[in-house]
């Protein structure tokens, strides 16, 4: 029977003369670039850059809480720890809290899944001082539940979303480094009521940012928005860039752009990509600086569409309301959650 | 296997104040972020277990349960002339894996029977002259007499605290309380918020509310932590016979309570 196959298989093949002659189009296609009639791009990058300010691990955590909220004794059911270690593999050591049920309640909503979750909150020092005192927070939420009532999802996070807040308050200052991961899927109008991403995203996402002493921004990644969308045109966005933000920024520092780029994509799945590649350092008078002249720090990015180049089409931005309280941190008694939250007071 | 003899009347001394009428306990304030169909208005002692209110297709619920006991008492011994009293006290620490403890209406029911478990009087008012003690202990700690103990984790802090000059809001008093392990290591426990020995703990409360309150990771996130009730100390009865002075009632003790019951799915090695 191989033998059978192994001469047909023969029989079948090219003569290897053929297989060099590979197909070469006479006329090949041209890559039409989207029509931009209509489209204020400057403000669809602004609006892009708002987003990554509200996509992070506090409207998932909010939406986890008020799941939690909504339970009665019994639905779902609440544990220490992983729910199900033989089937659930947890790979950490704090000591964390999750539920896990595939229940109904009463008023016919239904949780099923698992949610886990860990928060800590540490703080020395004395605030009144003026070493003042430095609060570490962390939370971690990870699962695969879903809260829904009807044909109406409350709550859905499948992912993993994790944060991070120091901060250091004194008698004169307050300074502060926020960090954010996000992977998953997240739905549900406990997490997107009042959302600027109404209908909720799938993300990847990393962000930290800076302030008080310094203004910093730092994110990579993705998100896809499953209703909401840009210009009433992108549904989604990729971003790798960092930025220095006016205060605390040094001489050779460019605060009127940030460093890297950032994508639009349209429902057609063209992506829009302005690229920021502000100079840094050296002589500003330099004219032989590199890549002139899209160096210049000036808020103003080079567009590419579909991967094209348009030199025509130089996208400005002024990144002001970046710096205006848009990346500020979480309160940090947020991250003060505790068995007695449970519902079992105190 | 450690053994606490002095915090276990309080514990039932607790129990038992727990298990008042509802009516006749201070009512509690709703606490925020709190569903309305949590029960309200005090601990429950004899902790029920949570049962799936409705449709559960496949069944589930947790192949264990935790009951968790935090029980403690302290009292405010007179400072000297114009200062504040200093508070002393102790914590202890109980983790059952399936087990709750004995209710005292539990006790009250079986001591009738002849089980070794329940038999004799209630420890609180035995008669610790007539008592062999080392029966009273074991009766005071009766999962020990069980085949497999359920004891998952015991720990017993001293409480030495001083006034804070960081009261909380509402609250009647507020201390700096250092809690110091005595006995037992509170490593193995699962509530992840016990306080690690030689923790300073802000806890401030209002005896209108019964609630104590502690100042997370002070904060000033100020988290309701215990239920608090003061037990009169009563006077001790002397013997005119054998010329025994009767001793006047000491200062009042308050009782620190916090129980929970909460699922949890252990490693095998541990599931026995």
């Amino acid at each position: 029977m191989r033998r059978v196959l192994t001469l047909a298989l023969l029989l079948g093949c090219p003569a290897p003369e053929e297989e060099r002659e590979a197909p070469v189009l006479s006329d090949p296609v041209e890559l039409v670039p989207p029509d931009l009639e209509g489209v204020d791009l400057p403000q669809a990058f602004a609006d892009a850059f708002r987003l990554i300010a509200g996509v992070d691990t506090r409207p998932v955590w909010a939406g986890h809480l008020d799941a939690l909220d909504h339970a009665e004794p019994g639905c779902p059911d609440l544990y220490l720890g992983n729910p199900d270690v033989d089937s659930i593999d947890i790979r950490t050591r704090a000591k964390g809290r999750s539920w896990a049920d595939y229940c109904q309640q009463s008023d016919g909503t239904i949780y099923s899944g698992y949610s886990y979750w860990e928060n800590s909150l540490t703080a020395m020092g004395d605030p009144n001082t003026t070493l003042g005192r430095t609060a570490d927070a962390t939370r971690l939420l990870l699962g695969d539940g879903a809260v829904s009532r009807d044909d109406e999802m409350l709550y859905e996070f499948v992912g993993e979303a994790e944060d991070s807040l120091s901060l250091t308050t004194t008698s004169e200052s307050e300074t502060w480094t926020y960090t954010s991961r996000i992977a998953g899927v997240a739905t549900g109008q406990f997490i997107f009521d009042d959302s600027p991403t109404p209908g909720g995203f799938r993300v990847g996402l990393y962000r930290r940012s800076t302030g008080g002493d310094a203004d910093t921004l730092e994110t990579r990644g993705n998100l896809y928005l499953f209703e909401h969308r840009i210009a009433d045109r992108f549904d989604s966005f990729a971003v790798d860039l960092e930025f220095s933000g006016p205060l605390g920024a040094g001489p050779d520092d460019c605060t009127l752009e940030p460093t890297g780029w950032i994508g639009l994509r349209d429902e057609d799945a063209f992506w829009y990509d302005l690229v920021f590649e502000p100079r840094r350092g050296g002589d500003p008078q330099d004219p032989e600086y590199d890549n002139e002249p899209y160096t210049g720090c000036d808020g103003c990015g080079t567009l590419y569409l579909r991967g094209l180049e348009q030199p025509t089409l130089e996208v400005c931005m002024d990144f002001d309301f970046l710096w205006d309280g848009l990346l500020d941190h979480p309160r940090i008694q947020d991250y003060a959650f505790t068995l007695r939250n449970l519902g079992e007071a105190p | 296997m450690l053994r606490t003899l002095a915090p276990l009347p309080i514990l039932l001394a607790a129990l038992a104040l727990a298990c008042e009428d509802p009516a006749s306990q201070t009512e509690l304030p709703d606490l925020p972020d709190e569903s309305d169909s949590w029960p309200s208005g005090g601990f429950d002692s004899d902790v029920e277990f949570p049962t799936d209110t409705g449709v559960a297709p496949d069944g589930r619920e947790p192949d264990h349960w935790l009951y968790i006991y935090q029980l403690g008492s302290f009292q405010l011994p007179d400072g000297e002339a114009g200062e504040p009293p200093s508070l002393l006290g102790e914590l202890v620490v109980y983790e059952f894996v399936d087990y709750a403890l004995p209710s005292p209406e539990d006790d009250e029911d079986e001591d009738t029977d002849s089980d070794p478990v329940d038999s004799d009087s209630d420890p609180v008012d035995s008669d610790p002259v007539d008592s062999d003690p080392v029966d009273s202990e074991d009766e005071l700690r009766p999962w020990e007499l069980l085949e497999d103990d359920p004891l998952h984790c015991e720990v017993v802090y001293t409480m030495a605290g001083e006034p804070s000059e960081h009261p909380c809001d509402g609250c009647d008093l507020t201390y700096e309380i250092t809690f110091t392990v005595t006995e037992g290591d509170p490593g193995p426990c699962f509530d992840p918020d016990l306080p690690a020995d030689g923790a300073v703990l802000r806890i401030g409360w209002s005896w209108s509310e019964g609630i104590a309150y502690y100042d997370y990771a002070n904060v000033g996130v100020w988290t309701p932590w215990f239920w608090i009730a003061e037990r009169e100390v009563e006077a001790l009865e002397g013997d005119s016979d054998s010329g025994v002075p009767t001793e006047p009632p000491g200062p009042p003790e308050y009782l620190l309570t916090w129980t929970d019951v909460i699922g949890v799915s252990l490693e095998p090695e541990e599931d026995t």
